[in-house]
């Protein structure tokens, strides 16, 4: 192998997309999944589903701020490693992106703010139509980079003068042959990588004893799902083979490993090692007869072998056939689990048989590896081209020099060295600790109202604010019993024993004017004298808290190095918000303690 | 579409996203130019909250610039990316340290969580800074053959461009402490106006700079303005002159809102610096897209191609202006005060 710019910017490619894809495949289906939660929070006001959008909102933030990144390098890589490319194929996928980002991107990227910062905000109604905007955003997403890539497997729709790609019929091309197949199969794979990290990360809180009631809905549902999806993806990834049969025929030789054109009654080969150099394949398991018929649709369909295709307009053998197995041997091991852990889940034997959870753990990241995949089976099959049969990888490349790419390659290499285990560790940290669950009281979590107290200056405004909290009160009239406890004790007296003694005016009972206390005082460390007593830890109670630095003063100037994910300002907002809780707001985030959930 | 020059228009849409990113990112990109600069942790947190919920919003017209400039002016896109690609590339690396850092810095503990801090930090100024040396090899042009980039890998690094990297540094350090004015009280917002005043006079001394070094290194854009030294043209020098003066009247203005303590100017001022410098520019370049080589009809894709997209954006972009808009309005207001937004579930894990 030749270290030129191309070989160079075709491993920083395949690089930095597979990092990618990680992501989307994940929150895509989290995100779907985030929305049925809330829906099913809002529909039967069980705090269940409300604990648990709030413990995956906080894993899809950091898997969706990921997925953003790193999808900004790649949209970039067609410029700077692909312009030969770019300016080949801009007047087709270019206006493909484009409407990526106009139809999706925006949509989900100016959502998520109000997803994950604004249900105090928004009121619960319209928090939930944020949450299906994202979901959403994600799918539509996937459409249209599907459609670009749909269109470089087999170009359709196009005339092709000088070298450059013009449009003839954007309804072809947006929606070509191979294109229905890709989206569902990837849209369903993204749905089964998810439910599989769901279902792993509830074995793993149920083998550490940790939520349970939360842990066995998530089993229920990802389970579920599982039992409908993965022999779904069965058939959707086998139509989907059909159609590679009709549009590429040296990527189904090589996902297939037949070196010889078969007229038919050819084989299906099940394992071997495809050897480039003579041409065969070693160490072959096959059975016979039954490949013409699964690989087309029929027992006399022809197969073309790869010796029809000279040896540079082949694919990379070895690496499409077995990524293919891998996908293959995946999606039959899902549909076995779908079936046994949907049975077990619901008949609630999964809950008590510890065999059973320790048996879905490993299957946490099946979803990732059958995705990258199915990806590598698809992108190096369809090499040496990058749009299939049509324009070569090799001319595809920036008149660039090597020894950049090679930087641009190792930066990349280390920058996602580093944040893929720091996202990996957080998230996982996230998981293990649970959702809040019910059976043990919990820290005070963000009080349900819109406080502003900047906005708050006049009285009259907040009358206003008041009103249209009576009327948030009314979109989740369901919740009513959880928070008529609530109406008949003032809020302030339930979350007094949690919370740190910071300042004298924080016991004051709902200041009028908060923003010239607090804007004043506690927010504004400089004036805080350094012997000001320091908040105890928030949440004594929690065997999770092992924060040493809990004696420490919130607010000195030199970070001390080990502080605590913020309680500082968080613990005086919640203080003050606490203590100015409109009574008839709906509380749907606070635990109570005392009168138990719901 | 045949009597409309689609290539104008869309040279226009163009312009109006990379103003909104640099706008919008300038200023979540100055907040983290700052950041280091701040007095303490607490108003860490506050600058990061009071820009958390906007972040992505505002980096998406970057991908929009960069999407649209492929769909449009694919040549251009293919011609110019390969010129500037270390700046680029480490644009994008500072800006997949900086995108994480908002996640994991909220769940981060102790030790893990000021390393955070540092990565937005360094990431944010080493994002303005590639963005400055991509805008300042736009501007001195690129050596191209036929359609394709014919230069070295370096052609981007010139005393030029390193200026104009470390003006766009400051730039974004004003757009980042006058948007912390707005979004906060007391002691931060006091600091911000501090900052602010000290950024105002580097703003203006960079925006002189570089428009001088234009005409010293002697740069194809002077001889827009009538100006290549030694001779000056009034006749096309006069009816331009009104934008540098517009920059002196907007700062002082920004000056004396700053002194006045006001608290939306200072932020509105900013941006109107912004979009003058922006216009200048525009003035200097029209109508190319990649400097001196490519205007913008020999670059342009297609016109099939350019209205299908154009649909889209005529229907699309003032609907996205608008929940824009709704965004911000929700979360408008200070993000310092106790309840102010920011904190949410998300960001205290329940342990
Ligand atoms: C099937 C789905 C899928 C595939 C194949 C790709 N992406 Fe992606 N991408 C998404 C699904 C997605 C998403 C679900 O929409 C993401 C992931 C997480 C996220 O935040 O949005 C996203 C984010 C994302 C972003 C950031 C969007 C923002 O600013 O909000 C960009 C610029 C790209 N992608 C570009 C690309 C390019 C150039 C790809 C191929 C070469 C690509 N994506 C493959
Ligand atoms: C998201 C999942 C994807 C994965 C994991 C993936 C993976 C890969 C891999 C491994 C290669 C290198 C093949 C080789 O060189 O042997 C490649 C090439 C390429 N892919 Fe994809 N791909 C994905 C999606 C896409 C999409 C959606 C597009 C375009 C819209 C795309 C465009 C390209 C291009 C232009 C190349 C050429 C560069 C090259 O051949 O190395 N890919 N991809
Ligand atoms: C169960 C049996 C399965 C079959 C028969 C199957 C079939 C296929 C085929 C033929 C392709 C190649 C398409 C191409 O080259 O363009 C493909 C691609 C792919 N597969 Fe599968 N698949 C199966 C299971 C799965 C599973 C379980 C996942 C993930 C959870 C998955 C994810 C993907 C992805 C992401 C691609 C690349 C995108 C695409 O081309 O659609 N597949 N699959």
């Amino acid at each position: 192998m030749e270290w030129d710019a191309l070989t160079l910017s075709r491993l920083q490619f395949a690089f930095t997309i597979s990092f990618h894809i990680i992501f989307p495949s994940f929150s895509i289906g989290l995100a779907s999944y985030l929305a049925v939660l809330e829906g099913l929070w809002l529909r039967s006001g069980n705090d269940k589903y409300l604990r648990l959008y709030d413990y995956w909102v906080k894993i899809f933030a950091i898997t969706f701020a990921m997925g953003v990144v790193s999808g900004i390098v790649m949209s970039y890589q067609f410029g700077t490693n692909w312009s030969a490319f770019s300016q080949a194929t801009g007047n087709i996928l270019g206006p493909l992106l484009g409407y990526e980002v106009l139809t999706a991107f925006f949509l989900e990227a100016s959502f998520l703010g109000i997803m994950l910062f604004g249900r105090h905000l928004v009121g619960p109604g319209l928090h939930f139509i944020a949450t299906c905007i994202v979901a959403l955003g994600t799918l539509v997403s996937a459409f249209w980079i599907l459609a670009a890539n749909s269109w470089m497997q087999y170009p359709v729709g196009y005339e092709l003068r000088d070298g450059v790609f013009y449009a003839t019929d954007w309804l072809a091309i947006i929606f070509s042959p191979t294109f229905p197949y890709r989206l569902v199969h990837m849209v369903i794979a993204a749905y089964l990588t998810t439910a599989f990290v769901v279902a792993g990360v509830a074995a793993i809180l149920l083998l550490r004893r940790r939520a349970l009631e939360e842990s066995a809905t998530m089993l229920k549902m990802a389970f579920g799902l599982i039992a409908i999806l993965a022999p779904l993806q069965l058939v959707a990834g086998h139509e989907h083979g059909l159609s590679v049969y009709d549009t590429q025929p040296s990527k189904l030789a090589a996902m297939e490993g037949h070196w010889e054109t078969w007229e038919g009654s050819a084989p299906l080969i099940l394992f071997a090692w495809p050897d480039e150099a003579s041409e065969t394949n070693l160490y072959e398991i096959k059975i016979p007869e039954i490949g013409s018929w699964i690989v087309t649709g029929d027992w006399d369909g022809a197969i073309t072998g790869l010796k029809e295709f000279a040896p540079e307009d082949r694919p990379n053998v070895p690496l499409v056939f077995w990524s293919f197995r891998v996908m293959v041997g995946i999606g039959f091991l899902m549909i076995l689990y779908g079936l046994v852990g949907a049975w077990a889940s619901w008949t609630g034997l999964m809950e008590r048989m510890r065999t059973l959870q320790v048996l879905v753990v490993p299957m946490l990241p099946a979803g990732f590896i059958a995705v990258l995949a199915g990806w590598i089976t698809a992108e190096a099959g369809r090499q040496p081209y990058t749009v299939y049969g049509l324009l070569r990888t090799s001319e595809s490349v920036s008149p660039i020099a090597a020894e950049q790419v090679a930087a641009s390659l190792l930066m990349f290499v280390a920058v996602y060295a580093v944040i893929f285990p720091a996202g990996v560790f957080y998230m996982g940290r996230i998981a293990v600790e649970g959702p809040v669950s019910s059976k043990k009281p919990a820290r005070k979590k963000k009080p349900a109202s819109r406080k502003e107290p900047a906005r708050k200056k006049a009285p009259a405004k907040a009358k206003s604010r008041k009103t249209s909290a009576k009327k948030r009160t009314r979109l989740s009239a369901k919740l009513a019993s959880a928070f008529a406890a609530k109406q008949q004790k003032p809020a302030a007296a339930k979350s007094k024993p949690d919370l740190p003694v910071l300042n004298p005016v924080e016991e004051s009972p709902a200041p009028e004017d908060p923003i010239s206390a607090v804007a004043g005082k506690p927010s504004s460390q400089e004036d805080m004298a350094p012997e000001d007593p320091m908040p105890e830890d928030p949440m004594p109670e929690d065997p999770m808290s092992e924060d040493p630095m809990s004696e420490d003063p919130l607010f000195d100037e030199p970070m001390p190095d080990d502080r605590d994910t913020g309680p500082s300002l968080i613990d005086i907002a919640e203080q003050y918000e606490t203590e100015e809780l409109p009574d008839n707001f709906p509380d749907y985030k606070r635990e109570d303690p005392e009168n138990g959930n719901s | 579409m045949e009597t409309l020059d689609l290539p104008v228009i869309w040279s226009i849409i163009l312009g109006i996203a990379v103003l909104m990113y640099v706008v919008l990112d300038g200023f979540d990109l100055g907040i983290g130019i700052l950041f280091p600069l701040a007095r303490t942790d607490a108003h860490r947190d506050i600058m990061m909250n009071s820009v958390a919920p906007v972040w992505d919003g505002n980096e998406t017209w970057l991908v929009l610039g960069g999407g649209g400039l492929f769909a449009a002016f694919p040549m251009a896109f293919g011609a110019f990316m390969p010129a500037v690609y270390m700046p680029i590339t480490l644009m994008l690396a500072a800006l997949v340290f900086r995108g994480v850092a908002f996640e994991f810095r909220f769940k981060a503990k102790g030790r893990g969580r000021r390393l955070w801090d540092h990565t937005f930090n360094i990431g944010s100024v080493v994002a303005a800074l590639s963005q400055g040396l991509v805008l300042g090899a736009f501007i001195q042009g690129t050596s191209i053959r036929g359609t394709a980039f014919s230069g070295g890998s370096f052609d981007w690094l010139t005393p030029f461009s390193i200026m104009v990297a470390f003006a766009v540094l400051v730039g974004y350090a004003l757009l980042g402490a006058t948007w912390m004015i707005m979004k906060s009280d007391g002691p931060l917002a006091d600091w911000a106006r501090r900052w602010a005043m000290r950024c105002l006079p580097a703003v203006l001394a960079f925006m002189a700079a570089v428009s001088f070094a234009v005409l010293l290194f002697d740069i194809q854009a002077g001889q827009r303005w009538g100006i290549s030294w030694p001779t000056i043209n009034l006749e096309k020098l006069l009816p331009l002159a009104p934008v540098p003066f517009a920059v002196l009247g907007l700062s002082l203005w920004l000056y004396n809102a700053l002194k006045t303590k006001s608290r939306y100017a200072p932020f509105f001022c900013s941006i109107g610096l912004f979009v003058l410098g922006y216009l200048g520019l525009a003035i200097s370049i029209f109508p190319y897209v990649v400097p001196y080589e490519l205007t913008i009809w020999k670059a342009a894709a297609a016109p099939n191609s350019q209205a299908m997209l154009l649909i889209g954006v005529l229907i699309l972009l003032p609907l996205i202006l608008a929940y824009t808009a709704y965004v911000y309005w929700v979360f408008r207001g200070k993000a310092d005060g106790p309840g102010g937004y920011g904190h949410t579930s998300h960001d205290q894990s329940p342990a």
